[in-house]
């Protein structure tokens, strides 16, 4: 029992120990950056951005549909007014810019992690999926050294764009750990309706799509006059068996291509079938964290040219150069 | 410590994920049609197996398993829950469990006073279909998930004050917009949904709830087709000039 509990010891010692180039997390970072504009753009820019934000952010007296006495957090700062929650958005979106170009570290993952998090808990009503999805990816990318490469911060330290110096690789399998728990426990807890088993054929989203609440078109399952029925049964068939067994994905790292391919396939369908907001981009947005020999091995070759021929010979002259020694750094034990 | 720090929050992430009721489900959501439909279905298939329930037997033993399910889970994940919350990192994967087989469809209509004395309804909008009057408010306003939440709240029973108070929000918004409206009228419409093997079922659409909201603030509501028998007196108004929501299209 000793022994045992000293080799599993010993096995997550070298997970958290272990290191890896750094084009993983950044890829996972430019893609939450990327939703966030997505999520944030609308509404800072446009009036029905603004007008959501009113509604589901404000007091009543700002134009919110209800009362709201605002979390200790925002009335420190003048509690749910138009002015207050508008200003956070807007830091938000200037730390969103600054994490995808990777400017000035981690600080404005801190600052969009709590502008955020303030604006976002005003409601618990209008919060979903996406918004917890949101503050995991934010909360575990502070932990990573995410503008280590492919960022300003490494155009200003190296004059290059990569920098394949290796950081620790834990908090990148965090994130995997983090999306295959989210899939895994949206699966099983599906299981609780028939709807998305053979007891009820698989006709779940057949009647979902009929939602307006949830469907794009409410209309379009009437308007195909039965068309739908086999394509929807496949696709609620292809969800739950995916989400379920996304576990594996961690187990068995060759099936990730499978899952990431049916994943982004899924996702595309949620876009264009439901209105979930950024959901889908979100999600999409970590499973790089889920390939860290591909974004490694992209990295090099996209860093390759990058490197003028004379830097190329003055480094491997003088100093071991940042490429040689990522190819040679020690390899990480096997990814979760 | 750092090894030891990431496996604590491996378990907290996991564990809190795990799927599990949160809170017991109140009657009004029982009795909905398709929480109605599960419960039968299952006791159909317990019996098939033996175990002989009436559908009130069921619904009782489920909200007592609920319960102590909620109580243990609560008990031992306590930490972890308030640790997840404090770094915004909330572990609630609830997405799609299970189709709403009646979907009460918001529907926001208002009146104008005709020359003969008599009034002019007009629909707005019906949740989910084409906005008829794109003036009054921005067809992006309805199509987001945010505000289509609000809207889908408003038909479940635990939140039956939220129809009421989004029908005051959305009266203040059209007023803004058309001097002329008398009443803002607010309808919850069922319809149940088309089940894929049993399409030759009849759907008709019944009203579950409407409410007026008046020109003085006054509120006159109706349930199930029947009119509530109180009125509610008018709600003070606090326009903001700074802040005023102008949904008009530029």
């Amino acid at each position: 029992m000793k022994a045992r509990f000293a080799r599993l010891w010993r096995t997550i010692r070298a997970h958290t120990d272990a290191t890896e180039n750094g084009a993983c997390v950044a890829a996972v970072r430019i893609g939450i950056a990327l939703s966030l504009l997505v999520l944030l753009v609308p509404f800072v820019f446009t009036e029905a951005g603004r007008e959501i934000v009113r509604f589901s952010f404000c007091d009543d007296e700002s134009g919110g549909y209800r009362s709201m006495v605002g979390t200790p957090a925002i009335r420190l700062l003048g509690g749910p007014t138009e002015a207050v929650v508008m200003n956070l958005l807007r830091t938000a979106l200037v730390g969103s810019v600054l994490m995808l170009v990777g400017l000035f570290g981690r600080a404005p993952i801190l600052v969009v992690a709590v502008a955020t998090k303030i604006v976002f808990s005003q409601n618990s009503d209008v919060s979903g999926g996406g918004d917890s999805l949101l503050g995991n990816a934010l909360f575990l990318l502070l932990l990573a050294d995410c503008t280590a490469t492919m960022s300003l911060d490494c155009w200003l330290r190296t004059r290059r764009l990569f920098d394949h110096t290796p950081i620790p690789a834990w908090p990148r399998k965090l994130l995997l750990v983090q999306i295959v728990v989210v899939y895994t426990a949206t699966g099983i807890q599906k299981l609780v309706s028939t709807a998305w088993t053979p007891f009820d054929g698989f006709s779940a989203l057949y009647q979902i799509l009929q939602s307006p609440q949830w469907a794009r078109s409410p209309g379009l399952i009437e308007a195909t006059d039965g068309w739908l029925v086999v394509p929807a049964a496949i696709m609620s068939v292809v969800t739950i068996v995916w989400e379920c067994f996304f576990f594996v994905a961690l187990v068995k790292p060759r099936t990730r291509v499978i899952f990431a391919v049916v994943g982004v396939a899924i996702h595309i369908g949620i876009f264009a079938l439901m209105e979930v907001g950024v959901f889908s981009l979100l999600s999409v947005a970590y499973y790089p964290a889920m390939f860290a020999a591909i974004c490694t091995r992209l990295a090099e070759r996209a860093s390759a040219p990058m490197s003028s021929p004379t830097a190329v010979l003055q480094e491997e002259s003088s100093a071991p150069s940042a490429v040689i020694s990522s190819s040679t750094a020690p390899s990480p034990p096997a990814s979760p | 410590m750092r090894a030891l720090l990431v496996v604590l929050h491996l378990t907290a992430v996991i564990s809190v994920a795990c799927p599990a009721p949160v809170r017991t489900m109140p009657d009004s959501s029982w009795k909905r049609p398709a929480v109605q439909e599960e419960v039968l279905g299952w006791t159909t298939r317990l019996a098939k197996i033996g175990i002989r329930l009436t559908p009130d037997e069921l619904q009782s033993l489920s909200t007592d398993i609920q319960r102590q399910w909620i109580d243990a889970r609560r008990a031992i994940l306590g930490p972890a829950l308030t640790y997840l919350r404090v770094i915004g990192a909330t572990q609630a994967w609830y997405m799609f469990t299970g189709p709403d087989k009646e979907p009460q469809r918001f529907v926001l209509s208002f009146t104008t006073a005709r020359d003969d004395g008599g009034t002019e309804a007009e629909r707005v909008f019906e949740l989910g279909y084409e906005l008829e009057h794109p003036e009054l408010l921005h067809a992006d306003f309805l199509d987001d998930h945010r505000v289509r939440r609000v809207m889908f709240q408003t038909s479940w029973g635990k939140s039956e004050s939220t129809f009421r108070i989004v029908c005051q929000a959305l009266d203040v918004r059209l007023r803004k917009q058309r001097e002329d409206v008398v009443d803002t009228v607010c309808q919850l419409v069922g319809r149940p949904v088309e089940h894929p093997y049993r399409r030759e079922r009849k759907r008709t659409d019944s009203i579950a709830r409407e409410i007026a909201v008046h020109k003085d603030g006054s509120i006159d509501e109706a349930k199930d087709g029947r009119p509530s028998k109180r009125r509610l007196p008018a709600k003070k108004r606090t326009p903001s000039s700074s802040s005023s929501p102008s949904a008009v299209t530029p």
